[in-house]
């Protein structure tokens, strides 16, 4: 179908074209800010609130793949980890899990747990623990990270 | 370095079963319930003029005698520790909690977390060293970097090596006069590293706790309760 409007002048053009840029760079910015900051930990555990996973280095997003393994294995090896004794699961959500101060760092899919922090210590300080985190491989079915701690007094 | 880290490495293992031997026999103290975070070691500071402690190292037995039950822990660590910021610290060493099991442990204090991994065989020595380099803490167990964290919120500058213990009521399964030997125990400064030579401390229970050290490598922290 002919396209019964007038053409645009190269001024136009050029302003049409110079918005459009703008307008995907935007975008893009958008989406970037959004994921660096705001939607860094999208995955919401109870218990651990962003800050606790910014001040740990751990960030929780949407996982890239369907999960390998089923949440029943995850739970049975997180809830009877090497390094950490039965525990009572609060939430458990699929996530691309990174850690960034990890040797090397953690950067995967992974089962995110949240547990029952109840009766943990701190071991030097014997605080109580608010929370207690445990993410497990999907496909090895490794403990990445057992952690547990309290809300940061400095962020 | 290596080469006088392997000889007293040796030195531990041998030190070590030698006191694994004497606290064979069980005891229990009947201790107060919830007699919590017993600490003995040693600790040192820069002191005036003196340039920030950058390192900790020690290396020492994985030795679990002492609780049973729930929700307490026995171990020992090496820490750097900031005086300025209300004694904010960058620790990790071994413990045998009742809630996560006998682990390998970290802990960064300034930032709230305690992170644990799959733990040594009983008996065996391990060495630990935390080093404050390139704005992080590098933390290192038997010589391989695992974890590194920002030196943003608090710098260290002091050390302290020792013992823990938080136990309940009739929890001490451990051996009379149990000791743990630290052996080729340092700390890093802007000079390089040093043996320790630095005070001991008791914290707690004077009555259930001790130490003792020499102005070298060794020094030893160990429990009396079952001595009367």
């Amino acid at each position: 179908m002919r396209d019964l409007r007038p053409p645009l002048g190269l001024s136009r053009r050029r302003c049409v074209l110079a918005l459009g840029c703008v307008g995907v760079a935007a975008a893009t910015a958008l989406v970037v800010a959004a994921t660096v900051f705001s939607g860094t930990n999208p995955v919401q555990l109870p218990n651990i609130t962003p800050s606790i996973l910014q001040a740990s280095g751990v960030a929780l997003g949407e996982p890239q793949a369907s999960p390998p393994m089923s949440q029943a294995a995850a739970t049975a090896i997180a809830t009877n980890a090497p390094s950490g004794k039965a525990s009572v699961v609060l939430q458990a959500q699929y996530a691309h899990c990174i850690v960034t101060n990890a040797v090397p760092p953690i950067d995967q899919d992974c089962w995110a747990f949240s547990l029952d922090p109840n009766g943990v210590l701190m071991p030097l300080t014997t605080t109580p623990a608010t929370y207690l985190l445990r993410l497990v491989d999907p496909t090895t079915g490794k403990i990445l990270l057992n952690q547990f701690g309290v809300e940061p007094a400095t962020p | 370095m290596f080469c006088r880290r392997s000889s007293l490495l040796l030195l531990t293992l041998v030190v070590g079963l030698v006191w694994v031997g004497s606290a064979a026999a069980s005891c229990n103290p009947n201790r107060s319930n919830k007699t919590a975070d017993v600490r003995a070691g040693w600790s040192r500071s820069p002191g005036p003029g003196g340039s920030c402690i950058t390192g900790t190292f020690a290396s020492f037995n994985a030795y679990f005698p002492y609780i049973t039950g729930i929700s307490t822990s026995s171990g020992a660590f090496v820490e750097l520790y900031d005086a300025s910021t209300s004694g904010q610290f960058a620790a990790e060493g071994y413990e045998d909690n009742t809630d996560v099991g006998k682990v390998f442990w970290m802990e960064d204090y300034g930032r709230g977390f305690f992170r644990t991994f799959l733990g040594p065989a009983p008996g065996t020595s391990h060495s630990y060293e935390i080093v404050r380099s390139g704005g992080a803490f590098h933390f290192y167990i038997d010589n391989s970097d695992y974890y590194d964290e920002s030196d943003t919120i608090y710098q260290g500058c002091s050390t302290e090596q020792g013992a823990f213990l938080n136990n309940e009521l009739n929890q001490m399964v451990g051996g009379y006069n149990a000791k743990l030997s630290f052996t080729a125990s340092q700390f890093l400064n802007s000079l390089g590293w040093h043996y320790t030579n630095g005070t001991t401390f008791i914290q707690g229970n004077i009555n259930f706790y001790g130490v003792e050290g020499d102005s070298t490598s060794l020094f030893k922290t160990w429990d009396w309760a079952c001595a009367t």
